[in-house]
């Protein structure tokens, strides 16, 4: 059977608009970001070596493989709940073996929407306490206000998200994984600093 | 981190294609997998690269540099020390598994010897498969 790899060209490269690669890499999406650059492109290579001259999309038992291996490495790597809660809610730091969990987690796209989350939930519960003990007010009405807030805030958080994050990220970075930062953290400043000094060196 | 491992059929294969003196890349562990079995497993990438994050996770397989070969980035593996004596004794555990159903099965009325791949009662070396 003639495979997929005997058709690529001179160079025998796969090009990004190959439409098989471009299927494997949004079902790769399943692992995370930090396996997909260093296993991404090994896992497409193969998947082009072992396919059919033709094939434009990963067949569906190679999908749901990949979609199970990428989750379960994430179930794996994932904190059991109280040590989840603890950092999630408390800022801990969890112990060395989650550290590559938690670098994923503060890059991750939709981390300050999780943080935001929390810190949310954490004031809410405090409005609720208040309510609760020093208030006369019924505390039906109490926990619909909350449960109205919450909802609106957690947007604002989406929408604020992009702008906002960096420095939380910054921050959260250093205090759960190492005092220097990756560069999509650094401030504008720090980067000019950083690639000034790199020069001057 | 070694941690505890569930051994599938799958992943001892791939453990016993990286269990060889070679470094393995992973379109070649599908091949040796496929010749292991007799062409009755062949592993899709998923699965593959599934069971090689299990191995990896568990300290029984190794990461063995890696190499740009027609433009794309080829990387390799090899069993650890871990991994090379779990597939000895996984390989033992096998063949004496298939020792005791040969007894049972040659002991039934006009039962037929089962003819053996290998000489000898405990399968083959790891060396030689």
């Amino acid at each position: 059977m003639a495979r997929r790899s005997d058709r690529r060209g001179v160079m025998g490269e796969l090009g990004a608009a190959d439409p098989l690669e471009r299927s494997a890499r949004f079902w790769l999406r399943a692992y995370p970001r930090r396996w997909r650059a260093a296993f991404g492109d090994d896992l497409v290579g193969v998947l082009s070596e072992i396919s059919a001259a033709g094939t434009v999309r990963v067949p569906a038992r190679e999908a749901a493989a990949i979609v199970q291996g990428g989750w379960a490495l994430r179930l794996r790597e994932h904190p059991p709940l109280l040590r989840w809660l603890g950092y999630r809610f408390f800022e801990r730091r969890l112990p060395e073996r989650y550290q590559h969990w938690v670098a994923d987690d503060i890059l991750g796209r939709f981390w300050f929407t999780r943080y935001m989350s929390a810190v949310n939930a954490m004031s809410m519960v405090g409005v609720l306490g208040y309510f609760w003990l020093f208030s006369s007010v019924d505390p039906a009405v109490a926990v619909d206000t909350v449960a109205m807030m919450y909802p609106s805030m957690i947007g604002m958080s989406v929408l604020l998200g992009g702008a906002l994050s960096i420095p939380r990220r910054r921050k959260a970075w250093q205090r759960h994984i190492a005092p220097e930062v990756p560069w999509m953290l650094l401030s504008e400043r720090d980067r000019y600093r950083t690639v000034r000094e790199a020069r001057g060196a | 981190m070694a941690t505890a491992f569930r051994m599938t059929r799958q992943s001892y294969l791939i453990l016993l294609a990286l269990a060889g003196q070679e470094r393995q890349h992973g379109y070649a562990v599908i091949k040796l997998v496929s010749e292991l079995s007799d062409g009755d497993v062949t592993l899709g990438a998923g699965t593959l690269y599934g069971n090689i994050d299990r191995l990896l996770d568990a300290g029984l397989v190794e990461t063995a540099g890696e190499e740009v070969v027609g433009g794309r980035q080829r990387r390799y593996y090899r069993a650890t020390a871990d991994g090379a004596d779990l597939a000895l004794a996984e390989t033992r555990r096998l063949a004496e598994l298939a020792a005791r159903a040969e007894t049972i099965l040659g002991a039934r009325p006009g039962g037929t010897p089962i003819p053996r791949p290998w000489p000898g009662a405990a399968g083959p070396a790891l060396g030689s498969v």
